[in-house]
């Protein structure tokens, strides 16, 4: 109770100092949680992206249609048809979700004045198990869509929400509407029945997220998720990948050995692309630098801890004739260190709140708009931060308490050292 | 009581010496001091600055230790005592007063003087503090703060924190040093008087010889050993 007191003392008696080394804290606090809640938060939104993109899925990628980039491994071979397909879904009915050709082409749509050169898929219903974010409005392909016989009636086509939001101020409104589309150098109209939710969290605030289709293949721009998607023509399309979605993320390292063994018995000359293992290297490479954002934090504790040691160094020095006075009159060491190491973890408490309430207050008012993403604190991190403060804190004390327990009181207090 | 009373004595020193530093620039404090006060002694030591009064004064107040030597305080060998008992002593056995007063700003002359009490861990008595104010003539003066005081009445506040544990032993460094010559009789007055009523043996540090002359005994010191036939 002695040393809470002559702490609780120390605090009130120079409230300059404990105001200033509060205030360190509280800034050095306020940064350590903006610099973890975003690059959490920044991990979290692209893991997000990157599940949304289905970490399940395997594609088989013919490499006639692939461009200049290369993805996964290649074989040697044929490529995959319509009719592997059938020869496919039998091998992998009982652990896959769906077998999905895509047939992907560059198109041109246009509504009203508004023209848009994007990625058009002709798919089979089955693919909607793999659009993981649902549909915003209206309804996925179903096997009674087709392609229309007659001349001039329109194609029930489903559209990307980013790419309905290129022609209307909501997604929505582009239920049911009419769009003039040229794929392959032929025009038709499409009728809109239904909206694909946007998965990509990222794309909301980063307007650059696209900046790099042109140089990536036609089967990879489908990824963009601006896409418009179609029936799948049997009699003439040919599929450009075909997506297998696995049941669970657990059964692709069981599917995948079979699938390969399908390929080389087949004979066929695919890309064989595990998403799984795709984003497992995309994270570790977020992690990368996410181990970056660590460290500035760490640093930016060690500033903290530099400042304060400073500012309680240098008023230790006023405080030095009544903890000689206390030696004198029979304090233990204990006794005089025990409120310097007590007060600044004191400090450290009060400024536990008010430093995370300003770090929320930056993330909200500084990151968020520019980067995008949501902070993203997690209790044990939340929690080791809080504690790392309070290290910092005690830590800064040593050099402080240390000078104490060496002080030579008699010289203090006789104000000479003359023999 | 001019003469050591050894059946009586409350400070027993012996071939005392202290150094400072090492090699060429060593300084040799003490060079082997022999000091015995009996119980209620009024000492007086003066000497030249350098002389190694204020090394002796730390060694009895048990604030330093001396490298070699024998000290015995109210016949416990404090020298060989752990650096917590060396506090136990200082808290119960000796009282110090020091030139400038060294009171605690924050608090008021009755907290100041309960300030050694905060580390008394049971042992022996202690005085009341509020009486030993009054035993100084400061009872009005009980709950202001040091700045509110006169250097007289800090010098007396600081006498009645040094009493109130009831000392065996008060030291005091130059205890007039800051004091006008009125302020500084009347505190020798009282410093007197309250050895004749507590029975408490006083060693007193001063550079004044008129100080010095109050004494029952004064010791010289020069470059570490007393100056012989001073006394």
């Amino acid at each position: 109770m002695l040393i809470l007191r002559d702490a609780y003392s120390r605090i009130i008696n120079h409230k300059a100092r404990s105001l200033l080394v509060t205030l360190t804290f509280v800034l050095g606090l306020s940064s350590v949680i903006s610099i973890v809640g975003t690059i959490e938060g920044g991990r979290r939104a692209i893991e997000h992206d990157l599940e949304a993109l289905g970490s399940d899925l395997i594609a088989l990628v013919n490499p006639l249609k692939l461009g200049t980039v290369s993805m996964g491994i290649m074989t040697e071979g044929e490529p995959i048809t319509s009719e592997d397909l059938v020869s496919l879904r039998s091998l992998l009915e009982e652990s896959v979700d769906s077998v999905s050709p895509l047939s992907i082409d560059l198109g041109l749509t246009t509504f009203g004045d508004i023209a848009w050169r994007h990625t058009m898929v002709s798919t089979t219903p089955g693919f909607r198990s793999v659009l993981r974010s649902g549909l915003l409005a209206g309804r996925y392909l179903e096997e009674t869509d087709r392609w229309p016989t007659t001349e001039g009636l329109p194609v029930p086509t489903v559209i990307d929400e980013a790419l309905a939001l290129k022609f209307f101020y909501r997604a929505e409104d582009a239920m049911g509407k009419k769009l003039r589309s040229i794929r392959n150098g032929k025009a038709f109209d499409c009728e809109i029945i239904g909206v694909v939710k946007d998965p990509l969290l990222l794309r909301q605030h980063l307007s650059s997220f696209d900046a790099t289709s042109k140089a990536r293949s036609i089967p990879a721009r489908r990824l963009e998720f601006l896409n418009l998607y179609m029936p799948w023509r049997a009699e003439s399309d040919q599929p450009a990948v075909v997506i297998i979605d696995s049941k669970d993320v657990d059964r692709v390292d069981q599917i995948e050995p079979t699938i390969s063994e399908w390929i080389g018995a087949q004979g066929k000359g695919v890309y064989l692309h595990v998403q799984k293992d795709w984003t497992r290297v995309v994270l570790e490479m977020v992690d990368r630098f996410r181990g970056l954002g660590h460290f500035i934090w760490v640093l930016d504790l060690v500033i903290v801890l530099i400042l304060t040691a400073t500012i309680s160094l240098l008023a230790i020095d006023e405080s030095m004739g009544e903890v000689a006075l206390r030696r004198a009159e029979g304090a233990r060491v204990f006794q005089v260190t025990g409120p310097v190491f007590l007060e600044a973890g004191i400090l450290a408490l009060i400024a536990l709140l008010p430093g995370y309430y300003l770090g929320l207050k930056i993330i909200e008012i500084g990151i968020v708009p520019v980067l995008g993403w949501q902070a993203w604190l997690p209790p044990t991190t939340l929690f080791g931060t809080f504690v790392a403060l309070v290290l910092t804190a005690m830590l800064s004390a040593v050099l402080p308490a240390w000078r104490v327990a060496t002080m030579d009181p008699a010289t203090v207090l006789c104000g000479r050292r003359d023999l | 009581m001019s003469l050591v009373d050894s059946e009586n004595l409350i400070v027993d020193m012996q071939e005392i010496e202290r150094s400072f530093g090492e090699g060429d620039t060593s300084v040799r404090a003490l060079a082997g001091v022999d000091l015995q006060i009996s119980q209620g002694e009024f000492v007086a030591i003066v000497g030249a600055s350098g002389s190694g009064k204020s090394t002796l004064l730390q060694i009895l107040g048990c604030l330093d230790r001396a490298d070699s030597g024998r000290y015995h305080l109210s016949g416990q060998d404090v020298l060989t005592l752990s650096e917590r008992e060396m506090a136990k002593v200082r808290n119960e056995t000796i009282g110090f007063v020091f030139q400038s007063f060294h009171l605690l700003g924050d608090r008021d002359a009755l907290a100041n003087v309960k300030l050694p009490l905060e580390y008394r861990r049971g042992g022996k008595s202690h005085g009341d503090p509020k009486e030993t104010l009054n035993r100084v003539q400061l009872t009005d003066r009980m709950h202001h703060r040091p700045s509110q005081l006169s250097g007289g009445e800090r010098q007396r506040v600081a006498i009645a924190r040094a009493l109130v544990k009831k000392p065996d032993l008060l030291l005091c460094d130059e205890p007039t040093g800051n004091l006008d010559s009125e302020n500084g009789q009347q505190v020798l007055d009282l410093l007197s008087g309250l050895r004749e009523d507590f029975k408490t043996t006083l060693v007193l540090v001063t550079h004044d010889s008129e100080v010095a002359a109050r004494a029952d005994r004064t010791l010289v010191l020069k470059d570490g050993l007393w100056l012989e036939g001073a006394s």
